[in-house]
């Protein structure tokens, strides 16, 4: 079964912790860090599906450096910004220039967070299915493609009223 | 006195010659009344004889009087006039006749000249001698007898007593009166000399008014005394005060008025004598001509009284006019007329004064009152600038609390769910229980298999480890959310000015706690406590000082830096000094930061008023704040406090 990386970045081990017990589902495969160096370093050690991360994070990297970084390399991950405090320059800067997928005050809502992570990984597979199936589509065309010139005509089947291929 | 007595009369000389001519006339009388009687021989000598009497006396006549008294002529003359009498009354055998009569004029001639009562007396008795031998000689001692030639003998001594003494009693009498005289002429003069002297003008007017008498000194006010003999005294008085003191008008206005003597009228003629006299009458005189070019009148001062005389005819008391003195009294009216208007305006000042006073008064209360809403908007300052500090920090604190918050909530859900897993569990364990209980083996089995899957599925021991975990971090979590709403609560609540012993160290350890947040993503705090004695302060404002040097040391600093808090004792008192390695003051507006709303921060972004507010902290508790800074260093700024800030309100 293709478990579901999430890495959950905050510089409180309680807060790790919480949202570690929180998110202890089988589906789930979790990564905690406590800082932007040791989150890079997971992401890269294990890939990511989805980050959770705070924003106040570090003296060197607050949260929307951190996540910029990762997504830089990974456009399809899902990123989540977590803050105690609500400030709007900040969710600005996240929304419109990181496309953050959502903006998370603490303290949050267990049921509410579950179901984001949820409907967010859902979306994401969703997604990634979608561009599976397209990637699909594109090799059965290429495939066509082929058949088409090593087998002039051979795509262009007719049918008849019944539905029964009629060669011409 | 005696001496004198007997001196030469100065007018001896005359009187001899006069008498002398009256004796030529006597005896030129008797010649030419009976020329019978005489030979014209005997009338020849006769008439020799008078002739050189006459010439000696003409002579005599021009000889001064000093001559004749220096060689006491007049007694030459006496003899030499008794002889020649005495010759002519033997020639012309006058002894029957009353020649002898001349003989008194010699003698009374004698007593006038002052010779006394002894030469009248010798005179008289050379007479008689003569008088006697030369009628003897003719005739004898028999017919002196019948005839009166003894009879009048005693007549010529009685003559001699009598002039002389009457002559000595009249020049005793001239000589007393002369010295009566001359005495009360040197007593004129005296008064005279004294009553010029005076500097007053003495005066006196008659019962009509006129003056009869001015001394010198009226010269001063420009008129001669002569000039003004005779003349009103209006013409002196100043129309103005002429009508109140003048006795014609005056008495016209009191006129069936009853007023007692201190009431009474002042006048310039005045009529009332003794203590009714008027006294320091105070008026205005207009000068004389000769004082042209001065002020138009003087101030004087006058008294004045009666002046009562007997009428010889009916013995009554009669006014004869007034006497007085007037003094020029210009110099010190003008005085206490300036003085009295200076009073006056004294008196004016003083009641601006009274209403300046009430309007100060008032002022005051207006002062005493905006100082009270000012201490009010002061307190509300610092209040809000506590508040605007905790704005700042508002971020910081929000995360440092909703942090906890975040796990918390989160925990307990979770530990709700762990509590409904246990619920089921113990729910199972009971059917077991039960099952135990009927003590059916195949039911205990059963449900004991349940428990068993239900356990496996449940990861039980994760659970139990975990909950033990989740609680603690819960519990930790309480605290710190506990912990920094204290500080929060004890920082931001109205001040309540009480000054308490406090320990710096734990000042600054709980305003670390609020703004640990800002402090922490960006800088290394270094905290170097020292030993130092309780302080006795208001810890909240001290505690708004320490958050504004914090702050600020975070602030400065452009990316990362160090922050580093000591404290020490030091000069009896406490130190703080928080120091940052951040961008520094410009040195141009060092001075000016504890200026009240200076402030290098961008709009809406610091008050400007925190370095200005911490510094009117430390003052009122009588401490220091000091800076130094270096840019592009850092800036340290330095605080003092005495152990016990005497005086000085929260």
């Amino acid at each position: 079964m293709n478990r579901y990386k999430i890495l959950l970045i905050d510089d409180e081990e309680e807060i790790l912790q919480a949202l570690s017990r929180l998110l202890r589902n089988p589906a789930y495969d979790l990564h905690c860090a406590h800082n932007a160096q040791e989150a890079l370093a997971l992401a890269d050690q294990h890939g990511v599906d989805l980050v959770l991360c705070d924003y106040m994070l570090d003296k060197a990297m607050n949260g929307v450096e951190l996540l910029r970084q990762l997504v830089k390399e990974r456009r399809d991950v899902i990123t989540m910004l977590m803050t105690g405090y609500m400030d709007i320059k900040i969710a600005l800067e996240a929304i419109n220039t990181l496309g953050v997928y959502k903006f998370i005050l603490k303290p949050w809502d267990n049921d509410d967070l579950l179901v984001t992570i949820r409907r967010a990984l859902e979306q994401r597979s969703l997604i990634l299915e979608n561009r599976r199936l397209q990637d699909e589509l594109k090799k059965r065309e290429l495939l066509l493609d082929r058949l088409e010139k090593e087998h002039p005509g051979i795509t262009h089947v007719k049918r008849d009223k019944d539905g029964r291929i009629v060669l011409e | 006195m005696t001496k004198r007595f007997f001196r030469l009369d100065p007018n001896s000389k005359d009187i001899t010659v006069v008498f002398r001519w009256l004796v030529i006339l006597v005896l030129l009388c008797f010649l030419f009344f009976s020329p019978e009687k005489y030979s014209p021989q005997k009338f020849g000598l006769l008439m020799g004889l008078i002739l050189a009497y006459a010439l000696s006396n003409a002579g005599l006549s021009f000889l001064s009087d000093k001559t004749f008294a220096k060689y006491k002529l007049n007694r030459v003359v006496l003899f030499v006039d008794i002889f020649l009498i005495s010759a002519i009354i033997y020639f012309i055998k006058g002894f029957e006749t009353d020649l002898y009569l001349v003989y008194f004029l010699i003698i009374f001639v004698a007593a006038i000249q002052g010779g006394g009562l002894r030469r009248s007396w010798v005179i008289g008795l050379v007479t008689a001698i003569l008088y006697m031998g030369l009628y003897l000689r003719n005739n004898s001692v028999e017919s002196l007898l019948s005839s009166y030639i003894l009879l009048r003998i005693p007549f010529f001594f009685l003559v001699a007593v009598f002039s002389a003494y009457h002559s000595e009693q009249l020049r005793k009498e001239t000589s007393l009166r002369k010295e009566a005289e001359e005495k009360s002429l040197q007593v004129l003069q005296q008064y005279k000399t004294l009553v010029d002297t005076i500097p007053d003008i003495i005066f006196e007017v008659d019962q009509d008014g006129k003056f009869t008498f001015l001394s010198e000194a009226v010269r001063s006010a420009g008129y001669s005394p002569k000039a003004l003999l005779g003349k009103h005294f209006s013409e002196i008085v100043h129309p103005d005060d002429l009508p109140q003191v003048s006795r014609k008008t005056v008495l016209e206005l009191y006129k069936d008025k009853m007023t007692g003597d201190r009431e009474a009228p002042k006048l310039f003629d005045e009529r009332r004598t003794g203590s009714r006299m008027t006294r320091s009458l105070v008026l205005k005189l207009v000068l004389g001509a000769s004082a042209a070019g001065r002020e138009p009148f003087i101030y004087v001062e006058m008294h004045s009284s009666g002046k009562w005389g007997v009428d010889e005819a009916t013995g009554k008391k009669v006014l004869s006019g007034s006497i007085g003195i007037i003094r020029d009294v210009t110099e010190s009216t003008r005085n206490k007329k300036a003085i009295e208007q200076k009073n006056i305006e004294l008196q004016l000042i003083n009641v601006n004064l009274e209403a300046r006073e009430k309007e100060l008064e008032g002022m005051l209360g207006e002062v005493k009152k905006s100082h009270e809403e000012l201490k009010k908007a002061q307190a509300q300052l610092l209040q809000s600038e506590k508040l605007a500090s905790i704005g700042q920090l508002a971020a910081g604190i929000a995360h440092e609390v909703n942090n906890p918050l975040g796990f918390l909530g989160s925990n307990i859900a979770i530990l709700g769910n762990y509590m409904e897993t246990f619920k089921s569990l113990l729910g199972q364990v009971r059917t077991l229980q039960e099952a135990v209980g009927r003590q059916d083996p195949g039911l205990i089995s059963e449900e004991a298999q349940k428990i068993a899957r239900l356990g496996d599925s449940l990861d039980i021991p994760y659970f139990m480890e975990d909950a033990g975990r989740l609680v603690q971090g819960t519990l930790s979590g309480v605290d710190r959310i506990k912990k920094i709403m204290t500080e929060l609560k004890t920082f931001s609540r109205k001040d309540e000015g009480a000054r308490q012993a406090a320990d710096l160290n734990d000042i600054v350890e709980g305003v670390l706690s609020i703004v640990w947040n800002e402090i922490k993503y960006k800088a290394e705090l270094r905290k170097e406590y020292g030993q130092v004695p309780m302080v006795k302060c208001n810890p909240q404002q001290i505690g708004q000082v320490v958050l504004n040097l914090l702050l600020n040391a975070v602030q400065a600093l452009e990316d990362q830096g160090v922050i580093t808090v000591r404290t020490f004792a030091r000069d009896g008192g406490v130190c703080l000094e928080v120091s940052d390695t951040g961008k520094g003051i410009p040195p141009e507006i060092l001075d000016k930061i504890f200026e009240p709303f200076f402030t290098t921060k961008e709009q809406g972004k610091g008050t400007g008023l925190g370095l200005s507010i911490s510094s009117d902290i430390v003052q009122k508790h009588k401490g220091l704040i000091e800076v130094a800074s270096r840019e592009h260093q850092g800036t340290t700024f330095t605080v003092w406090l005495p152990l016990e800030a005497r005086g000085g309100a929260s």
